[in-house]
C-alpha cells in the first residue's frame, strides 16, 4: 500500500468513541506509508488536544518500537501484520529527526503561520502580533470610544437609536458596547447588500389614507358586540397611527392572516377591502422601520469597523479571529500551490479534528487545500473527525452543517460512522441511548417537534465497548427539594444548593472520583462554587478563577486601587484593617483617611515604577505570609507571577494592575476534585461522575438580537434583520418567515447538542438534577429538564427529592471496576511534609574569578553622585566640540618627541579624515590646525613632550607610548583603558619611572584658578585610577609613577 | 594562502586554552605585548572573559601585558578595509529605505501589499523599511542583493514570486542610489564593495577563537587576509572533516553525529516557573561545591529571565543578566510614553495617567504645587467626568485649585510639543528640554541601583536624542511631536540596561555565549525545540528551499550550529543540566529539542517514553527551602468587626433603612463611616448619577411656572431648556458623546413625561412641593421613648384641586421601572426591604400634611409606554407593619448591632465586597 491508497475519510464520531485514536492511527499510518511530516498537517481547536495528538504520535511509535503489544495495536490499526519493531524504530527515528517539520497545531497556529507567510499579502502591519482577549476587549473599547467621538452628533443620535430599536437605555456599555460585539462577526461575514435586503413596500400617502379611513368609517359591520368593540379600538388606533396596536390582534390581524371567521361571523369582502389598505400600510411602516433599523446597525457596525482596524493596525495587534477573516478573504486569491513555497512544502494530507466546530471563515481558508487534496487523485488524502451532535459553538461561528456539505462538496470521501464508547460504563450509554430515542415523548413539542426529530433521526445507537463488570456505573435523575422556610431564594438557586449538597455527599462516600458539575450559564458556575465552599468543599471553577478569590490578594488589590486612588476610603478602610497595615505605616484603621496618608500612597505609586511590580508585591507577599494558608499562598504566588509578567505593558497608574488581574482566571495548581464549569468547558473532557444542575433552561435559548441567513452552509451571509415580534414577522415575506424560524431552529440544535455532551462526559456516574414539578404543572416544560423527563420516565409529576428514573448501583463506587480513579495520583498537596531542600553555595574565593566589574579610567570622572550635565550644548556647537577635542587629542597623539618635529600638514589631515570618518571643511581644517599650531607653541607642551626632559641621566632610556592601552586587575575591578600619552623611563632594560599624562582640551580660562581646581578636582580620580594601573603593570612603586594633567588650550600642566 | 588552523581540543574550557595559546605566541621575555594583535570571538561576552584570563595569567607569569585588540565577529570587516565614506546609521538607514519606498509607482507596491497605506502613515512605512532593512542586511551578510533572489527563483521549479522580487530589486536599487547621493555608506554594501575590489589588508595577525559560524562577506574577506590569520577552532582534532578551512561548520556533516545526551543531563519541567524550580533544585543538589561565580544558567530564550532572577533572588542567590533590563522599563521610557500618549489624545485618562508618573510628581512637588492634586483628580472626574483635559474648568474654584495649577504646569511643559507637524530636527531640541526640565535638578547616586538604572535610561535616550540629529535633512518627514516621541521610543526601546557586576554573581547567559563560557557548572533552560535549534519552517520572503538555494542560513545551517555548541557543552570539566519545557507563558505545548534524539535510533525509544508519559513530571518532589512561615491551615483574615460609636445615632434619613436590612454591616461601612470608593474608568453616568441628573431637571420644572401647564408642548421645551442648562453646567461644552447620547435618552424620557405631566394637569392634579428636604426641620420618631430624627428628601407632592388627595412620588429613572410594592417588600414573605415611601408619611407631617395621602412612584423607565405613575397599594395595616419595621431598625441601629454581614451578599454591595470577603475561598462564617 501506498498513501496513493489512502481513501478520503469523513468519520462521524460520537462522544468518547475514541476519535483522537482514529487522527493518531491515520497519521501514523500516512508517516508508516511514506509521508514526510511537513506534508501533514493534522490540527485540531484546543492547544491541549494538540499537545495530545502530539504525544500520542510519538508515545506509540516508541511502545511499537520496544513492546510487543504495541507493535500488535500498530499491526492492527495499519492492517499490516508485517509491520516489525524495527520499521517502528525507524519511523520514530525518522520523526524525531523532524520534530520542527511536524505540523500537528490548533487550526489558529496553522493560521498564524499562515499569516506570517503572507502578511503583506493580508495587509497586516509588519511587527504584528495575536494578543490576549482582554487586549482586544480593550481595543475593542476604544474603537467604540472613536466611534462615538469622531461621529457626526447628530447622526449618531439615529443610529443609537436604531442600534437600541426605539428603547431610552440609560448606559451605552450595555446596549451599544455589547450589541456591537455581538453583531460584528455577522458584518465580518456580510457585506451591506445583506443588510439591505429586507423589503421596503411603500406607505400609503395621505391622500389614499384619507381616502381609506372614509371607506373604513363607511363600513357596515356584522351586527356584533365583539365586532362593534374591536373595530372601535383599531380605528382609534389607526387614527393615532399606533400601528403596533392596530395589527396585533382583531380583526386586522385576521384579514392579514387571510382567516375567514372573526369571532364566529365571516369576514365579508368589504371588510377586507376596509382593512386591507391599513393593513398593507402598517406592514410598509413596520418593514421600513425595520430595514431602517437593520441599515442602521450596520452603519454603526462599518463605523466601528473602520475605527477598530484602525487600532489594531496601530498597535499592532490581533486576535486569532481577526487572522482567520484576513485570511478567508486572501485565500480566495492566494493558490495553494504559492503557499506551498512560502510553507516551504505542499499539504498533501489534512487532518481536521473537531470538524464540527469549523467555521465558515476557518473552512474559506482549509477548503481550497482539501478540494486541491481530493481533486489530485494520488498521494494525497484528505481525513476529518468530528460529531455534529456535538457542535456547541454555533455562536462562536462553528457551522455544523459545514460537516455534510463537505461530504457533498469534495470528491470521493468515504464516510464512517464511530459509536462504540469507550469512556463510559455501560449504563450511561444505556441511559444516554433512551434519552435520545425518546425525545419525541415530549408530548408538548409544538413548534419545534419538527426540529426534535430531526436530531433523533440522526441519532445513531450507541454502544459501550467495557462490559459493566470493567466499568461500572450509575445513572439517576432526580428532582431537588423545595426551599426552606427561611430560604428566600429562588427554586432555581435551591435547586443549585441542592446539587452542591449533593455532591458533597459524593466527594465524602467516594473519595478521589473526579467529579464535574455541569451547567448552562456561568452565573450558575459562580453560584455552585459559592454554595460548595460555604459546605467547605473546595472545588475548582475550570479555566481558572480570578486571582481575588483569596483574601490575601485583595489585600494587595486594594493597596494598589488606593495608592491610585488616595481618596479612596474603602480601599483604604481596608488595608488598615489588614495585616499589611503595619508594615505600610498606616494608623490605626479610620474612616477618615488621615492627611499624611496621601505622602504614603504617593510613595507606592513611585516604588511600583522604579522597583517594579513584581518585587514590591513580593515584598507585601512576604509580609502577609505569615497571615496566610498554603492556599492563599498559592495565590499570592501567581499574584506575584502576574506583577512579573505585567512589568512590560506596566503604566504609571496602579490600578491599571487591578485590572490587569482582575481580567485573568488563574487555576490553582492543586485541582480540587470537584470541578465546575458551563457545558460549553467540559468539551473534551471526561469525569468519574457528571452532575447535571441548571437544565431549566428554554430549549430556543434566548432569542438573538440579530437574525442571519446563508444561501447554503458553506456560503457567505446574504441576508441579515433584526429581531422583531411575532406579530411584524408576520407581515413579512414567507422566506424571511423561514429565517425567523430556522433561527429558532438552529439555537434547539444547539440546546440538543449542550444536553448530548453533558451526558457524555461522564465514566461512571450520571446525576441529572431537575425542579420538582411545580404544583400547577399541566404539562412538560420545553426545556432540557422537560425532555430528559419525557424521555426517562413516563412524564409524571416528579415530586420534591423524587427519583424518576434510575439505573445500576446509587453505591456503585464500592465495586468500580476499573482499577482506580485517574485522580488519585499523589497530589502535591502532599510536600508539604517533606524535608525541605537547603541551597547551598560554596563559599566565594577572596579574589573575585570572573566577571570583574569593568571600569574605565574616564568613567569615574566626577565621582558617584552625578546630575545630567547642565549645558549639553545643543546645536551644531556642541558637535564641533566634540570634533575639536577628538581631533586634537589624535594629533597629541602623533607626536613622540618634540625634537624630532611635527607631522606634516598632509599626515594631520589624514590623521583628521580618518578619525573623524568624515572629509573635514577646509576652512575648519585650517582653523583647527591653526589652533594645535598654537598650543604647540606654549612652553608647558614644549616641555612635556621634549626628550630633553627626560634623558637628564644618560642611563635612563625614556621611551613614550601614544594612547598606551591597558588592562589591570584592582582585586575585584578591571581597569581597562587608553592612556593618552606614557613616558616610561628604563634603566638596564627595567622600567624604573613613569609619566602618564594627558590631554585636556577643556576650555578655562588663564586666570581662573578656582575654575581649574575644579577641573583637577573632577579630573582626579581618572588620573588616580591610571597611575594604579600603571604602578601595578610595570611593577614600580607607586611615587615614581606621576600623573600629569595637560591643559593644552592655557597650556598649563597640573601635577596630580 | 591559507588560513593557519589549530584544534583546541575539548578538555579545557576554550577561552583558558586560547589565552595560553596566544601568551605562548607572543611572549618575549617579561612583556606579553599583544598591542598588535586582533582577536575575534562571536561575542561580546567571551572577549571580556579572555582578557580577564589573559590578565590573570600575565600577572601570575610576572609578565608586563600590554591587551590585544579584542573584537567580535560582528565588527571584525570594518578592521580589514578602509570605509572611503561615513556609514549610514541605522535610522538613516530605515529612513532611506522608507525614502527609497515612497519613491516607487504606488501601483508597483500592490504587489507586495494588500493595502498601500498613505506615505503620511509614518509608523507603517518606517516599519515596513524596517524589514527591508533586515531582509538587506541577511542576505548582503552572504553577499547577496535582490536580484539574486531573482536569479535564483528562475531555477526553482513552481516558483511564482518573480516580480516580487524584482519590485524588490528596484527599491534596493533606489535605497542604494538615494544613500549615494546622500554621500552616505551602507555598511553591508561598503563590505562587498571591499571584497569585490579586494581591498582588504590587515597590518597584524588575526586570531579567530571558536568562530565556527561566519558568513560568506567575513569568510571572503579573511581569505584576502588569510595570511595573518589563525583560527582556533573548538574542537578535538579528530573532527577535522566537520569543519572546513576557515574553521567554520560543515553543516552536511553535522546532521547525522550522534551527540548522546545522557539521561541524566535531561529535566522535564512544566512551565516557565517549573523550570525556575527546576534549576533551583540543580543548584540544591550541587550541594554547596559551586560558589555563585561558578555556576551559569543558560538562557536560550531570554522570555524566562524574569522567573529565573525572580526565584534566585527570592532565594537569595545572587544573579546577573549581563544583558539587563529593557530600557522600555524605565521611568523616563514611560514617562515619554505617557507624554506622546498625552500629545496625541487630549484625552483626560492621559492627564490621569501623567500626573501620576513618580517623575513628574517629583518635579511638581519641586515647584511648589501644594499636593492632594490627584484627590482633586479624581474628585473632579467622577463629578464632571471630563473627556479632554485641554478644556475649560467646570465647578468651582476652591475644589479644584492644586489640579488646577498642576494643569497649567503640565500645559506649560508641552507647550513647545505642541502644534504643527515639525521635521526631527526641530522637535529634537524641545523634546530634550522637557527631559531637562523634569530631570536636570535630579541627583543620581550611581551606587543606587534605581537611580544608576534611571541615569543610564536618561543617558540613552539623550545619546538617541542627539544621533537624531546626524540624520540627513532630505530623509527627515516632518512629524508631530507624538509621533517623533515614538519614532525615539522605538528606537531605545529594546536597548537593555546592563547591571554593574560588583558581586560575585551566578550568572544568566544567552545561548551563543555558551559554549566559550568556563563555568564548571552549567545549568541550561528552555532546551526545546524552535529555541535549541530554531527553525524556519515558512517565510515572508525567504523560505528554506530560497535559502538553501542561495546558501543562506536555513535549517540544516542552525542544527549543526546548535549541535556543535551542544557538544561543546558536554564535557568533561563542566557538569551540565539541560532542562526542557512542556509549555510556554502562554500555556502552548512545547517540544524537547530535536538534539535529544541524536542518539543511537535503539535508544530513542526509551527517551521518547521518559519524556512524554506524565510519570516524568516532577511531582511530588521536595519543597524547597527558604519558603515562609504560614499561618498553618487556617488563613488569618478577618473581616474587620465594627466598633462601638463614639456618638450614638440621633438621626437617620429614609433611605437608610434599606441599607440596614439588607445588610447591618455594610450600613455600618457604608452610612456610619461614611466609605466611599473612587474610580475614575467611567465612561458614561451611572445609575444613580443618571438618576440626578433627572431628578435636577425635574425640580427646576417643579419649581418653575410650567409646573402647572397642561400643554405638553410648553413642558417639553420648558424641560429641553432645563436639561441643556444642567447638562452644560455639570459635563461642559465639550462634553463625551456618551453623555451627550445617554442625556439625549433622557430627554426623550422627558418628553413622554411631559405627556403625562399636561393630562394630569388636565386631570386636575397640582405640584405642591418639589425636592422638599427635611434636613432642617427633621420628623421626629418615636422608639421605646426615645426620639429619632428621620431625615429625608421628598421628590415631588401633588395635590388634587377638587378632591384635596395627595400623592407623594418619588421618581424613578432605572431602565426597568419596577414599582413600590416590588421595591417594598418581599414577595414570598411579604417582610419590608425598604420604608422609603411609608417613613415619608412621618416627614410631611413637618409640613402640615396628613391622610388622605397615596405613596407612589412617577416612573422614567426606558420603555416609553411604561412611563406614568406607580402607585403603591397598601393597606393602614401594611403602613403599621412598616413602622413596627422601622422601630426594629432603629432599636438594633441604637444598640449598635452591625453584625454579622448578611450572608450572601446582597445585590449591589460590590464596593464592600473585599472588606466584606465576599466569594473569598475558605472565608470564616461571620455567624
Ligand atoms: S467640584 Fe462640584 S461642581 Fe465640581 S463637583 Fe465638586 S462640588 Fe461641585
Amino acid at each position: 500500500m501506498t498513501t496513493q491508497t489512502m481513501q478520503h475519510e469523513l468519520i462521524r464520531a460520537s462522544a468518547g468513541t475514541g476519535k483522537t485514536f482514529e487522527l493518531t492511527n491515520r497519521y501514523l499510518q500516512l508517516l508508516h506509508l511514506g509521508a514526510t511530516p511537513e506534508e501533514l498537517l493534522a490540527t485540531t481547536f484546543t492547544r491541549k488536544a494538540a499537545g495530545e495528538i502530539f504525544e500520542r504520535v510519538l508515545l506509540r511509535l516508541a511502545e511499537a518500537a520496544t513492546t510487543q503489544s504495541g507493535l500488535q495495536e500498530l499491526q492492527r490499526a495499519f492492517a499490516d501484520e508485517s509491520l516489525s519493531q524495527a520499521d517502528c524504530q525507524a519511523m520514530l527515528s525518522q520523526t524525531t529527526r523532524n520534530i520542527h517539520r511536524l505540523r500537528v497545531g490548533t487550526l489558529d497556529s496553522f493560521f498564524a503561520q499562515l499569516a506570517s507567510s503572507f502578511a503583506l499579502e493580508l495587509g497586516l502591519p509588519p511587527g504584528w502580533r495575536i494578543v490576549e482577549e482582554h487586549v482586544g476587549a480593550a481595543l475593542r473599547r476604544q474603537a467604540i470610544d472613536a466611534v462615538l467621538d469622531n461621529e457626526d452628533k447628530k447622526e449618531l443620535l439615529t443610529l443609537v437609536h436604531a442600534l437600541t430599536q426605539g428603547e431610552t437605555t440609560r448606559s451605552l456599555d450595555l446596549e451599544v458596547r455589547d450589541k456591537i460585539n455581538s453583531f460584528y462577526p455577522v458584518y465580518l461575514e456580510s457585506n451591506l447588500a445583506a443588510w439591505q435586503r429586507i423589503p421596503r413596500p411603500a406607505p400609503l400617502k395621505n391622500a389614499a389614507l384619507e381616502k381609506a379611513f372614509e371607506q373604513l368609517h363607511a363600513l357596515a359591520l356584522p351586527n356584533h358586540a365583539t365586532w362593534e368593540k374591536t373595530h372601535a379600538k383599531q380605528v382609534a388606533a389607526a387614527a393615532e397611527a399606533d400601528w403596533p396596536a392596530f395589527i396585533q390582534g382583531g380583526i386586522a390581524s385576521r384579514v392579514a392572516q387571510g382567516q375567514e371567521k372573526y369571532a364566529t361571523k365571516p369576514i365579508e369582502s368589504q371588510v377586507i377591502a376596509a382593512y386591507q389598505p391599513f393593513i398593507e400600510h402598517a406592514k410598509a411602516v413596520h418593514l421600513n422601520q425595520l430595514a431602517n433599523q437593520t441599515e442602521a446597525t450596520y452603519q454603526l457596525l462599518d463605523r466601528f469597523h473602520v475605527q477598530y482596524q484602525r487600532l489594531k493596525s496601530q498597535a499592532r495587534a490581533l486576535r486569532f479571529e481577526d487572522v482567520t477573516f484576513l485570511l478567508s478573504e486572501a485565500f480566495q486569491k492566494i493558490a495553494p500551490d504559492q503557499a506551498a513555497f512560502r510553507l516551504d512544502s505542499h499539504l498533501r494530507h489534512l487532518l481536521l479534528d473537531e470538524f464540527q466546530d469549523t467555521s465558515l471563515a476557518q473552512w474559506r481558508v482549509i477548503g481550497p487545500f482539501a478540494r486541491r487534496i481530493t481533486a489530485a487523485k494520488s498521494e494525497q488524502s484528505f481525513f476529518c473527525v468530528g460529531d455534529v451532535k456535538q457542535a456547541i459553538y454555533g455562536w462562536r461561528g462553528g457551522v455544523a452543517e459545514i460537516f455534510s456539505a463537505v461530504s457533498e462538496e469534495l470528491t470521493d470521501i468515504n464516510e464512517r460512522p464511530l459509536d462504540t464508547s469507550w469512556r463510559s460504563s455501560p449504563l450511561i450509554i444505556k441511559t444516554v441511548n433512551q434519552i435520545f430515542e425518546r425525545l419525541q415523548q415530549h408530548p408538548k413539542l409544538d413548534s419545534l417537534a419538527e426540529g426534535v426529530s430531526a436530531w433523533q433521526a440522526q441519532f445513531i445507537k450507541h454502544q459501550s465497548a467495557q462490559p459493566l463488570t470493567k466499568l461500572n456505573g450509575y445513572a439517576c435523575l432526580q428532582a431537588a427539594r423545595l426551599p426552606e422556610e427561611k430560604e428566600t431564594e429562588s427554586q432555581k438557586n435551591v435547586t443549585l444548593r441542592f446539587a452542591a449538597e449533593q455532591v458533597a455527599t459524593w466527594k465524602q462516600a467516594a473519595p478521589g472520583y473526579s467529579i464535574g458539575v455541569l451547567v448552562r450559564q456561568n452565573t450558575a458556575v459562580r453560584r455552585l462554587i459559592y454554595e460548595l465552599r460555604e459546605m467547605g468543599v473546595e472545588a475548582s471553577e475550570e479555566g481558572g478563577n480570578l486571582l481575588d478569590d483569596s483574601a490575601a490578594v485583595r489585600v494587595i488589590l486594594s493597596t494598589m486601587q488606593w495608592a491610585d486612588h488616595p481618596s479612596d476610603s474603602i480601599a483604604h478602610y481596608h488595608i488598615s484593617t489588614s495585616p499589611l497595615a503595619k508594615f505600610l505605616g498606616l494608623a490605626e484603621p479610620k474612616a477618615s483617611i488621615p492627611k499624611a496618608a496621601g505622602k504614603l500612597a504617593q510613595k507606592i505609586r513611585h516604588q511600583l515604577v522604579r522597583e517594579g511590580y513584581g518585587p514590591t508585591v513580593y515584598q507585601w507577599s512576604e509580609q502577609l505570609a505569615v497571615s496566610c494558608n498554603q492556599r492563599e499562598l498559592r495565590r499570592l504566588e501567581k499574584l506575584i507571577s502576574l506583577a512579573y509578567q505585567y512589568e512590560d505593558s506596566a503604566s504609571s497608574r496602579p490600578s491599571d494592575f487591578v485590572t490587569y488581574v482582575g481580567s485573568r482566571k488563574i487555576a490553582d495548581p492543586i485541582a480540587a476534585d470537584v470541578r465546575v464549569m458551563t457545558v460549553h468547558q467540559a468539551k473534551g473532557l471526561e469525569f468519574d461522575i457528571v452532575v447535571l444542575a441548571d437544565l431549566e433552561t428554554d430549549l430556543i435559548g434566548q432569542r438573538k438580537d440579530l437574525i442571519f441567513g446563508r444561501p447554503a452552509p458553506t456560503k457567505g451571509i446574504d441576508r441579515v434583520t433584526r429581531y422583531c415580534g411575532k406579530e411584524i414577522q408576520q407581515l413579512m415575506p414567507l422566506d424571511w418567515q423561514e429565517l425567523f424560524r430556522s433561527a429558532d431552529n438552529d439555537r434547539l440544535k444547539e440546546s440538543l447538542c449542550v444536553l448530548y455532551v453533558a451526558v457524555t462526559r461522564a465514566v461512571h456516574a450520571l446525576h441529572m438534577i431537575v425542579t420538582p414539578s411545580p404544583h400547577n404543572e399541566k404539562s412538560l416544560r420545553k426545556t432540557s429538564n422537560g425532555l430528559l423527563r419525557a424521555a426517562l420516565t413516563s412524564g409524571e409529576r416528579l415530586e420534591a427529592g423524587q427519583i424518576g428514573y434510575e439505573i445500576g448501583e446509587r453505591e456503585w463506587y464500592k465495586t468500580p471496576g476499573k482499577a482506580l480513579p485517574h485522580s488519585v495520583a499523589q497530589r502535591t498537596d502532599d510536600t508539604d511534609s517533606l524535608p525541605a531542600l537547603a541551597i547551598k553555595l560554596a563559599k566565594p574565593p577572596k579574589t573575585r574569578w570572573r566577571g570583574l566589574e569593568r571600569i574605565s579610567p574616564s568613567g569615574l570622572e566626577g565621582g558617584h553622585i552625578v546630575q545630567l550635565p547642565q549645558s549639553v550644548g545643543e546645536g551644531p556647537n556642541r558637535a564641533r566640540a566634540l570634533r575639536r577635542g577628538t581631533l586634537i587629542h589624535a594629533w597629541f597623539e602623533q607626536i613622540e618627541w618634540l625634537d624630532e618635529g611635527l607631522p606634516s600638514p598632509e599626515r594631520l589631515r589624514q590623521v583628521a579624515d580618518h578619525v573623524l570618518e568624515t572629509v573635514l571643511p577646509t576652512n575648519e581644517f585650517e582653523a583647527l590646525l591653526a589652533d594645535f599650531q598654537q598650543m604647540i607653541k606654549q612652553p608647558a607642551v614644549q616641555t612635556c613632550l621634549h626628550r630633553a626632559t627626560y634623558d637628564h641621566t644618560p642611563d635612563l632610556l625614556p621611551q613614550v607610548e601614544n594612547e598606551r592601552a591597558i588592562a589591570v586587575r584592582q582585586t575585584h575591578r578591571l581597569l581597562v583603558g587608553h592612556i593618552d600619552r606614557l613616558v616610561t623611563s628604563y634603566r638596564a632594560g627595567r622600567a624604573v619611572a613613569a609619566d602618564i599624562i594627558d590631554f585636556k582640551t577643556d576650555t578655562v580660562a588663564q586666570d581662573d584658578s578656582a575654575a581649574l581646581r575644579n577641573k583637577i578636582t573632577y579630573y582626579r580620580p581618572q588620573l588616580q585610577a591610571y597611575r594604579d594601573a600603571v604602578a601595578a603593570q610595570f611593577r614600580l612603586p607607586p611615587d615614581q609613577v606621576r600623573a600629569k594633567l595637560l591643559f593644552v588650550g592655557i597650556g598649563k600642566i597640573c601635577d596630580l | 594562502m591559507v588560513i593557519a588552523q589549530k584544534f583546541l581540543g575539548l578538555d579545557q574550557p576554550a577561552l583558558t586554552q586560547a589565552a595560553d595559546y596566544l601568551i605562548d605566541r607572543f611572549r618575549r621575555q617579561h612583556t606579553a605585548d599583544l598591542g598588535s594583535v586582533t582577536v575575534v570571538l562571536p561575542g561580546g561576552r567571551a572577549g571580556r572573559r579572555l582578557l580577564e584570563l589573559l590578565v590573570d595569567k600575565c600577572a601570575a607569569l610576572e609578565l608586563l601585558f600590554t591587551p590585544p585588540q579584542i573584537t567580535t565577529v560582528g565588527q571584525l570587516p570594518e578592521l580589514l578595509y578602509q570605509a572611503k565614506r561615513p556609514f549610514a546609521d541605522e535610522l538613516t538607514q530605515k529612513l532611506t529605505w522608507s525614502n527609497a519606498l515612497q519613491q516607487v509607482d504606488p501601483k508597483k507596491l500592490d504587489l507586495l501589499l494588500a493595502t498601500v497605506p498613505k506615505f503620511t502613515d509614518t509608523h507603517f512605512w518606517f516599519d515596513f523599511a524596517g524589514v527591508l532593512q533586515a531582509l538587506h542586511r541577511e542576505l548582503a551578510s552572504d553577499g547577496l542583493g535582490f536580484p539574486d533572489v531573482v536569479k535564483a527563483g528562475a531555477t526553482l521549479p513552481g516558483f511564482s514570486e518573480t516580480d516580487r522580487w524584482k519590485i524588490l530589486a528596484e527599491i534596493q536599487a533606489k535605497y542604494l542610489a538615494t544613500l549615494d547621493n546622500l554621500k552616505l555608506w551602507d555598511r553591508q554594501t561598503a563590505r562587498l564593495v571591499a571584497i569585490k575590489e579586494q581591498e582588504c589588508t590587515a597590518q597584524q595577525p588575526i586570531v579567530l577563537i571558536a568562530a565556527a559560524d561566519l558568513n560568506r562577506a567575513i569568510r571572503q574577506m579573511l581569505t584576502q587576509v588569510a595570511n595573518q590569520v589563525t583560527t582556533l577552532i573548538y574542537a578535538p582534532e579528530d573532527w577535522s572533516e566537520r569543519f572546513d578551512s576557515h574553521g567554520c561548520l560543515i553543516a552536511r556533516s553535522w546532521e547525522a553525529v550522534e551527540l548522546n545526551i545522557p539521561d541524566e543531563a535531561i529535566i522535564s519541567a512544566e512551565k516557565p516557573q517549573d523550570q525556575a524550580e527546576a534549576v533551583l533544585r540543580c543548584i540544591a543538589e550541587f550541594d554547596g561545591r559551586f560558589s555563585a561565580e561558578q555556576i551559569t544558567i543558560g538562557v536560550p530564550d531570554e522570555r524566562i529571565v524574569p522567573s529565573l532572577t525572580r526565584q534566585l533572588n527570592e532565594h537569595k542567590l545572587p544573579n546577573r543578566f549581563g544583558p539587563g533590563e529593557a530600557l522600555s522599563r524605565s521611568g523616563v521610557f514611560r514617562l515619554l510614553h505617557d507624554l506622546a500618549k498625552l500629545l496625541e489624545s487630549k484625552d483626560f485618562t492621559y492627564l490621569a495617567a501623567f500626573v501620576r508618573h513618580p517623575d513628574i510628581e517629583d518635579w511638581l512637588l519641586k515647584l511648589n504645587v501644594p499636593p492632594g492634586w490627584i484627590e482633586e483628580l479624581d474628585h473632579y472626574y467622577q463629578r464632571h467626568l471630563p473627556s479632554r483635559w485641554s478644556e475649560g474648568w467646570l465647578g468651582p474654584n476652591e475644589k479644584s485649585q492644586s489640579l488646577r495649577s498642576v494643569h497649567a504646569l503640565v500645559k506649560q511643559l508641552l507647550a513647545p510639543l505642541v502644534g504643527p507637524s515639525q521635521t526631527l530636527l526641530q522637535w529634537q531640541p524641545k523634546i530634550n528640554k522637557l527631559i531637562q526640565e523634569v530631570y536636570g535638578d535630579r541627583c543620581f547616586d550611581l551606587e543606587n541601583k534605581v537611580d544608576r538604572k534611571a541615569w543610564k535610561s536618561i543617558g540613552i535616550i539623550q545619546e538617541t536624542l542627539r544621533e537624531l540629529k546626524g540624520i540627513p535633512d532630505q530623509l527627515i518627514p516632518e512629524l508631530p511631536a507624538w509621533e517623533a516621541i515614538q519614532l525615539l521610543l522605538s528606537q531605545v526601546r529594546s536597548q537593555q540596561l546592563a547591571p554593574p557586576a560588583t558581586d560575585s554573581c551566578i550568572e544568566l547567559v544567552g545561548w551563543l555565549e555558551l559554549p566559550l563560557d568556563d563555568a564548571p557548572a552549567l545549568i541550561v533552560t528552555n532546551f526545546n525545540e524552535g529555541t535549541v535549534p530554531s527553525s524556519l519552517n515558512a517565510d515572508l520572503f525567504l523560505p528554506g528551499k530560497m535559502r538553501s538555494l542561495l546558501g543562506l542560513d536555513d535549517n540544516t545551517r542552525r542544527y549543526a550550529r546548535d549541535a556543535y555548541a551542544v557538544s561543546t557543552l558536554l564535557v568533561t570539566w563542566r557538569k551540565t543540566s539541560l532542562i526542557i519545557g512542556r509549555r510556554d507563558l502562554e500555556d502552548n505545548p512545547l517540544t524537547p529539542s530535536r538534539l535529544v534524539f541524536a542518539t543511537g535510533s535503539s535508544l530513542i525509544a526509551e527517551r521518547t517514553r521518559t519524556l512524554f508519559q506524565e510519570a516524568s513530571l516532577g511531582k511530588g518532589k521536595a519543597p524547597l527551602a527558604g519558603q515562609w512561615h504560614t499561618a498553618g491551615s487556617k488563613a488569618n483574615f478577618k473581616v474587620p468587626k465594627p466598633q462601638p460609636l463614639s456618638e450614638p445615632i440621633t438621626r437617620l434619613s429614609v433611605t437608610s433603612f434599606k441599607s440596614y436590612l439588607s445588610c447591618p454591616y455594610r450600613f455600618y461601612l457604608e452610612r456610619i463611616l461614611g466609605l466611599r470608593a473612587k474610580r475614575d474608568d467611567a465612561t458614561e453616568l451611572d445609575g444613580a448619577t443618571f438618576g440626578n441628573l433627572a431628578h435636577q431637571v425635574l425640580e427646576r420644572f417643579g419649581k418653575s411656572e410650567v409646573n402647572c401647564s397642561d400643554n405638553a408642548d410648553d413642558i417639553r421645551v420648558a424641560l429641553n431648556q432645563f436639561l441643556e442648562d444642567r447638562v452644560r453646567q455639570q459635563f461642559g461644552k465639550h462634553l463625551r458623546t456618551a453623555i451627550l447620547i445617554q442625556a439625549e435618552q433622557l430627554r426623550r424620557r422627558l418628553h413622554a413625561f411631559a405627556l403625562w405631566q399636561a393630562e394630569r394637569t388636565r386631570l386636575g392634579w397640582r405640584i405642591e412641593y418639589t425636592e422638599q428636604s427635611f434636613s432642617d426641620s427633621p420628623a421626629s420618631f418615636e422608639v421605646d421613648d426615645q426620639q429619632m430624627l428621620l431625615t429625608g428628601r421628598i421628590d415631588r407632592i401633588d395635590v388634587h384641586e377638587e378632591t384635596g388627595e395627595r400623592q407623594i412620588l418619588d421618581y424613578k429613572t432605572s431602565d426597568a421601572g419596577s414599582n413600590p410594592e416590588k421595591n417594598h417588600r418581599e414577595k414570598k414573605s411579604g417582610a419590608w426591604t425598604d420604608l422609603q415611601l411609608p417613613l415619608y408619611r412621618h416627614l410631611v407631617r413637618q409640613i402640615g400634611i396628613c391622610d388622605p395621602i397615596r405613596l407612589g412612584y412617577m416612573l422614567l423607565p426606558k420603555s416609553n409606554e411604561a412611563i406614568g405613575l406607580a402607585l403603591a397599594d397598601w393597606s393602614e395595616a401594611d403602613l403599621q407593619d412598616a413602622d413596627a419595621t422601622a422601630r426594629d431598625v432603629i432599636r438594633n441601629i441604637r444598640r449598635e448591632r452591625f453584625w454579622p454581614p448578611t450572608e450572601p451578599a446582597p445585590k449591589y454591595s460590590d464596593d464592600y465586597a473585599y472588606i466584606c470577603m465576599d466569594g473569598v475561598f475558605g472565608r470564616p462564617s461571620q455567624k
